[in-house]
């Protein structure tokens, strides 16, 4: 590969996928537009199929019953998670489930390629939910049925990010709350994925 | 190069296969992975394997620093340039300004604050952190845990440096600029060490001194 096909790319201060096409040099003027073209031919390309990563393991912080669970405040959690190279992580969503999860911009989320050390999203955020459990009654008074549906707005990337080999993506948290006030949180990144799915690597560990 | 066409008939299996792969699980078999790629498919590969390329391309991570580290043999945040300039940024505060007079218990303080100057990214690869009781003050036993120490970047927390329960390092000597394993700071970049008492400020000694700093190199950015 000649050199000047990616160092005029870098110039342009665009180090990653998606912006390569040596006939069109991103810039600020046309980058959002290419970032839609991405995500369009994404959606209309085959063999790709959805895959989501929970991170961490929902088994890491234990139990949200128990008070000394979870992630305590002021402490960081730093984990990995393994993607087939090739994946495109298109957004993510976050749940805290704590009873301070109303706290703005308290936890610090980071969604790393450690291929390139270029970050996917880095930044602080707040559990925000559309929906909490409400307990309704029927006519009577009696306590009927509660609606337990949070739901987690999902949050999409610009355009579809690829993960580079080996296929590692680091998720650190950072939790700041308030040591002595706050209680533990119990947080969870879940990461939007299109794998390609007719690409076959580690076939022994799959056998 | 022809336009792609603006729909394509959709894939659907006319019956459920294992696969060729032979190793998927069947729950994430059902939709058929073996059509050969359409055009939207084989753009979006292109442009994986275009990147895969550059990325494992030395000079790209090469191309991040100016050109005056291009001949370097290693890279300025791996191991100290010759243009970079010593960091050391000590600091000792009375111990009962920070916490003792305040006195709520588990709540951090800082005790070191540390702005890395525009137009400098550097390396942090010595830190210590002590509690130096006065002369002849009592109720002060390393590592019990009444003192807890933690590394702030950005207020963000270092990634292993919370939870700091014990005195570590000197801030005697000046420390060693070693090859690699730094923490790598940024331009702008607020550095800040903290520290709380858990347990509460009593049977601490009130006199005491808190010690605490980081040393490395910072290396022009442009």
């Amino acid at each position: 590969m000649e050199n000047w096909q990616y160092l005029d790319r870098n110039e342009n201060g665009i180090c990653d996928s998606l912006a390569h096409i040596p006939q069109n040099i991103p810039s600020p003027y046309n980058f959002y537009s290419m970032c839609a073209e991405a995500m369009m031919a994404l959606r209309l390309a085959n063999n790709y199929r959805p895959k989501l990563y929970c991170v961490p393991d929902p088994t890491i912080w234990g139990p949200n019953n128990v008070a000394t669970n979870g992630m305590p405040p002021f402490s960081d959690y730093y984990t990995q998670a393994r993607m087939i190279p090739g994946t495109f992580v298109v957004g993510f969503t976050l749940g805290i489930q704590t009873a301070s999860w109303n706290k703005q911009n308290n936890l610090y989320v980071e969604i790393t390629d450690d291929g390139t050390g270029i970050p996917f999203f880095v930044g602080w955020l707040a559990e925000t939910q559309f929906m909490v459990p409400v307990l309704y009654n029927d006519l009577s008074g009696v306590t009927s049925r509660a609606v337990p549906t949070w739901k987690f707005p999902f949050m999409p990337l610009v355009k579809p990010r690829a993960v580079s080999d080996p296929g590692i993506v680091s998720v650190g948290m950072c939790a700041k709350y308030e040591p002595s006030s706050d209680p533990n949180i119990w947080p969870q990144v879940t990461i939007v994925c299109a794998e390609p799915c007719n690409v076959i690597r580690n076939v022994k560990e799959c056998a | 190069m022809a336009a792609f066409p603006r729909h394509l008939p959709p894939t659907v299996p006319t019956q459920f296969t294992q696969g060729t792969q032979g190793f998927c699980p069947p729950s994430v078999n059902l939709t058929n992975c073996n059509q050969p790629d359409n055009p939207y498919t084989q753009c979006l590969k292109a442009e994986t394997n275009l990147f895969q390329r550059i990325a494992q391309d030395p000079m790209f991570q090469m191309r991040k620093f100016p050109s005056r580290y291009w001949q370097l043999k290693n890279l300025p945040f791996d191991e100290m340039p010759p243009d970079a300039l010593r960091l050391n940024a000590p600091t000792s505060a009375p111990y009962g300004l920070p916490i003792a007079s305040v006195a709520v218990a588990g709540e951090y303080y800082t005790v070191m604050q540390y702005l890395v100057p525009a137009g400098y990214d550097g390396v942090i690869n010595v830190t210590y952190n002590r509690f130096v009781p006065s002369a002849g003050g009592s109720g002060w036993q390393d590592g019990s845990g009444q003192l807890v120490w933690a590394l702030g970047i950005n207020n963000a927390l270092a990634v292993n440096y919370t939870n700091i329960g014990i005195s570590m390092g000197s801030a005697a000597v000046l420390g060693p600029v070693t090859k690699g394993g730094g923490i790598r700071v940024k331009a702008n970049d607020l550095i800040q060490w903290l520290v709380s008492a858990p347990t509460g400020t009593g049977g601490l000694d009130a006199g005491g001194i808190l010690v605490a700093g980081i040393q490395g190199w910072l290396y022009p950015n442009r």
